[in-house]
């Protein structure tokens, strides 16, 4: 019972279906047996983590596939015991540092160390000096502390004839510049809305999936932008449509599956546009905690709401140009401040403001 | 800074007592002259002395300053103790009753704030109820924080004819300790054989440490009450019961403060009026021991010429929810012709502890709305949010957003005659993270189990915000059986204000099964059974999953009956 996301997920590189450059830029890297250290960005749910593994099949062999998670703990200073998890084959290890909170530096040079000092020996083929080495990914960089980093661009360096570090972000910002300058930097980008219709079209075809009479393209079209080109998005809410009805109403007038809080931020910009009074801030202040509370980022919530007031006053550009203009002051003091509720209720009660002043 | 007359009518009953004093001057100062030979003149005083107050430094009886007034004056017998003798009356009722054994209470708790003669009353009382004719030491136990607490109790299951004191707590903020302290007394309250009395003293204080963003609600760690303490399971018992000790009222002090004054001659040595304006001031604590210190340290110390310059050593602070009604309503006079807008901001940046300006801040954001019931233009409202904002980002002690507030409210024009229905309000920032921490270990527990580590780690955030919506939706419908998935990490649930402080003890929540809670429970369990780790980690997990769908269902349809 896998999920199509999961079904669909190309496994060799011949196999990804866009993006061709940078797969002949991959294929390039793996026939060489060794490449540099990398860092693959691009926004989530273009298919980062796919090309990795791909790149790492192409190298390795489906024994890459033979994965196990270990938990591992790890005593910090303060002798406070730390699990984390560490995803492993033979041949890679992956970890994500936002497990290890404030101690990411000590655990990732402890773990680096680890590997590292243990040289990789590959009995097959002893001849080659091949994959003497072993991959390190290293999930949502960005979230590295800048500790951690600073510590990670020396480990780099030691380490390089053992250890091969790909580094898995979003957004480069927060990498800092040493780390850039070390790395190989890929960027993934999302996928056209023309791409995932394909990919679509092709499940659609592989799962018999009903779809009604219509503009087949339009619809693959609609879904793809509404899931903002995130692949994985589309591909579940897509699945979720199909699971909904046994035929698929592909035309325009129906509603696609929007996720929960997008619809509750879309509520919130509705409720700062129609009744602006002090009342209506304090109402929506309980909203935004519903959404902190749910574990969903403040900036989120911001951009989204930010992008929701722009889409309905789209057509005033001096409003949306003083409403981007508060929205970005206010995300900057998201992340100079400490708790986000006075930031977002700010922005809120600015904005309300704003749109006074320019509908009467 | 208080209004005149209420200073003129506290000098009365210290005057009265001027002259009764001369008669007893004598044999004072023949005690003192005792004291002077057997206690080594410290010459740091002497010295001190003499620059501060040469006409002191002369005076025959200076040396009385070596022992510290409050141990000199300690109350000898209960009705030196100053208290409310209703109180005094009350504890020595039920004390004696759990003595003789006559009624069924076996825990007494006596809580108040710091310095209102809880400890004292205890110790004197049990002098009084049951005088000490052992020769090993008083009748009355005395726990001492270093010993285990549960050993202590059963040490003195046997001690009978005498009364047990946990003054002091364990170490109540480690939390396997504290429920270690909560069980034992649970055992001891429901013990049937006959047990000696037991008082336990609660230092109440409030909101130490907000700061900590980890502190997820209120609890010990920051307020430390009788409820938050012993829980109200434990509190609700009709064994045990709690009397609360108040702050010392004016009246008590003064009998107190005054034997004091008349013992150590101080009419001659002040100024008796500046002394008595001193003293009022100085009773706005209510501590008793931090009283009887200050004013040790003023007499002795101090220039006694001016009391705006003298500082007290426990500051009275305000509580949050004074703080927050200053600075949105405002005090209602101004004084000394100060603005009564700058007059509240001033007195919540002197007396509020500034530890806990966060959590000031977000009452305020919590509460700014309440003033008119939110009638008001929302250029305020957004002005103040506004600074509030920045306030968080400079962090400090919360000034900006203070001084914001009640600036931006006095700008507001008053309806008049309008009644207010909106409460003041708790923030909801701790219940908000601890909503966020379930929410949290749910959606990293289904990143630890139920995800097939083949496909590898899924961000937490993508979880959270798409799968975790999507998902359960697709395999509710997939899966034929009657199983319920939610959506991961719980649904939104929302998240209203309290206008009374809850004491955290788990809020039920609505009991609802979770497929995934369901499955994540299996699978840990799963793993515990698995006793070679090993073997489980080489085997594709993915195989196991089909096996673990499969008992799910087979447990819904044997729980339902259907399968015998």
């Amino acid at each position: 019972m896998s999920l199509w996301v999961d079904k669909y997920r190309p496994k060799t590189l011949s196999q990804l279906s866009y993006h061709d450059s940078i797969t002949q830029n991959l294929r390039g890297l793996s026939k060489s047996g060794d490449f540099p250290h990398l860092l693959m960005y691009g926004p989530s749910g273009s298919g980062k983590k796919t090309r990795i593994y791909c790149t790492l099949n192409e190298i390795f062999g489906s024994s890459i596939e033979k994965l196990k998670i270990d938990v591992k703990t790890f005593v910090t200073s303060s002798n406070r015991k730390l699990e984390f998890n560490v995803l492993s084959s033979p041949y890679h290890l992956e970890i994500t540092p936002s497990d290890m909170g404030n101690n990411d530096r000590v655990v990732i040079q402890d773990l680096l160390k680890d590997v590292a000092s243990t040289e990789q020996v590959d009995f097959s083929n002893q001849s080659s000096k091949r994959h003497r080495f072993k991959i390190v990914i290293i999930n949502e960089a960005d979230s590295l502390s800048r500790d951690a980093q600073a510590a990670l661009r020396r480990t780099m360096e030691k380490y390089s004839s053992n250890i091969r570090l790909i580094l898995v972000c979003n957004s480069i910002s927060n990498i800092i510049a040493p780390i850039k300058s070390r790395t190989l930097l890929i960027r993934i980008p999302s996928p056209t809305p023309n791409e995932i219709g394909k990919i679509l079209h092709n499940i659609t075809e592989r799962e018999q999936v009903q779809l009604s009479s219509g503009d087949v393209d339009k619809f693959y079209e609609r879904l793809a932008l509404a899931s903002n080109r995130n692949l994985r998005r589309a591909l579940l809410s897509y699945e979720t449509l199909a699971m909904q009805s046994e035929t698929i109403n592909i035309s325009s007038n129906q509603q696609l599956i929007n996720l929960d809080w997008e619809t509750i931020i879309k509520s919130m910009a509705k409720d700062i546009t129609t009744s602006r009074n002090v009342s209506t801030i304090a109402k929506l202040r309980t909203t935004i905690y519903e959404l902190l509370s749910h574990c969903i980022p403040a900036r989120i919530i911001l951009k989204t709401l930010l992008f929701d007031l722009v889409d309905l006053h789209h057509e005033n550009n001096k409003l949306v140009e003083e409403v981007v203009s508060t929205g970005s002051i206010f995300d900057e003091r998201l992340s100079l401040g400490t708790k986000s509720i006075f930031h977002l209720e700010g922005f809120i009660a600015r904005s309300m403001v704003v749109i006074d002043k320019y509908i009467r | 800074m208080a209004p005149k007359w209420k200073k003129q009518r506290v000098n009365k009953p210290v005057k009265i007592k001027e002259e009764e004093e001369e008669k007893e001057e004598d044999s004072i100062s023949d005690d003192s002259y005792f004291e002077e030979i057997h206690k080594p003149n410290q010459p740091k005083y002497n010295s001190f002395q003499s620059q501060s107050n040469s006409q002191q430094a002369q005076s025959p009886n200076s040396n009385i300053n070596s022992i510290p007034w409050k141990e000199k004056y300690k109350p000898e017998s209960t009705k030196d103790i100053c208290i409310n003798k209703k109180k005094l009356n009350e504890v020595r009722e039920a004390l004696s009753k759990m003595i003789r054994n006559e009624s069924n209470v076996k825990l007494l708790v006596l809580s108040g704030p710091s310095g209102s003669s809880k400890t004292t009353t205890v110790k004197l009382l049990t002098n009084e109820l049951l005088p000490n004719n052992d020769i090993f030491g008083s009748s009355l136990i005395e726990y001492n924080e270093s010993e285990n607490f549960n050993n202590f109790l059963n040490e003195c299951k046997y001690k009978q004819n005498s009364v047990i004191l946990i003054d002091e707590l364990p170490n109540i903020y480690h939390i396997e300790t504290l429920i270690n302290f909560r069980n034992g007394l649970k055992n001891w309250i429901y013990s049937d054989i006959k047990l000696p009395p037991i008082i336990l003293i609660v230092s109440e204080f409030e909101y130490d440490n907000l700061d900590n963003l980890n502190n997820t609600s209120f609890g010990v760690e920051n307020n430390l009450s009788v409820e938050t303490l012993l829980t109200k399971e434990i509190t609700s018992l009709s064994s045990v019961k709690t009397i609360k000790f108040n702050s010392i009222a004016n009246k008590f002090l003064n009998t107190t403060i005054s034997k004091i004054i008349k013992c150590e001659q101080l009419n001659r040595k002040v100024d008796v009026e500046l002394m008595n304006r001193f003293l009022f001031e100085l009773f706005q604590v209510g501590d008793i021991r931090s009283i009887i210190n200050n004013f040790e340290n003023w007499i002795k110390f101090d220039k006694k010429d001016n009391i705006e310059n003298c500082q007290f050593l426990r500051e009275n602070s305000l509580n949050l929810f004074h703080a927050i009604g200053k600075i949105i309503y405002s005090t209602k006079t101004g004084e000394n012709g100060l603005d009564k807008d700058v007059l509240s901001i001033d007195q919540v940046l002197n007396n509020y502890p500034e530890k806990n300006s966060n959590l000031l801040s977000l009452s305020l954001l919590e509460n700014y709305n309440i003033y008119q019931d939110g009638k008001y233009d929302i250029n305020i409202a957004a002005d103040i949010v506004d600074n509030l904002s920045i306030n968080d980002v400079l962090g400090g002690n919360g000034e900006l957003g203070i001084i914001s507030t009640r600036i931006n409210l006095s700008k507001i024009e008053k309806i008049k005659n309008q009644p207010q229905f909106m409460k003041m309000k708790y923030p909801r920032h701790f219940k908000m993270l601890k909503m966020y921490n379930k929410t949290w270990n749910q959606i990293q527990n289904y990143k630890k189990y139920l995800i097939e580590p083949k496909l590898g780690f899924i961000n937490f955030q993508t979880l959270n915000l798409i799968d975790g919506y999507y998902i359960p939706m697709i395999y509710n419908k997939k899966k034929r059986s009657r199983v319920n998935y939610n959506r991961l990490g719980g649904k939104f649930s929302y998240i209203g204000a309290d206008d009374q402080l809850t004491v955290d003890e788990d809020i039920n929540i609505p009991y609802e099964v979770d497929q995934f809670q369901v499955e994540i429970d299996a699978r840990i369990q799963g793993k515990e059974e698995k006793n070679d780790i090993e073997d489980y980690l080489s085997d594709p997990i993915s195989d196991s999953d089909e096996g673990f769908s499969s008992d799910d269902e087979l447990n819904y349809l044997m729980t339902q009956g259907i399968i015998p």
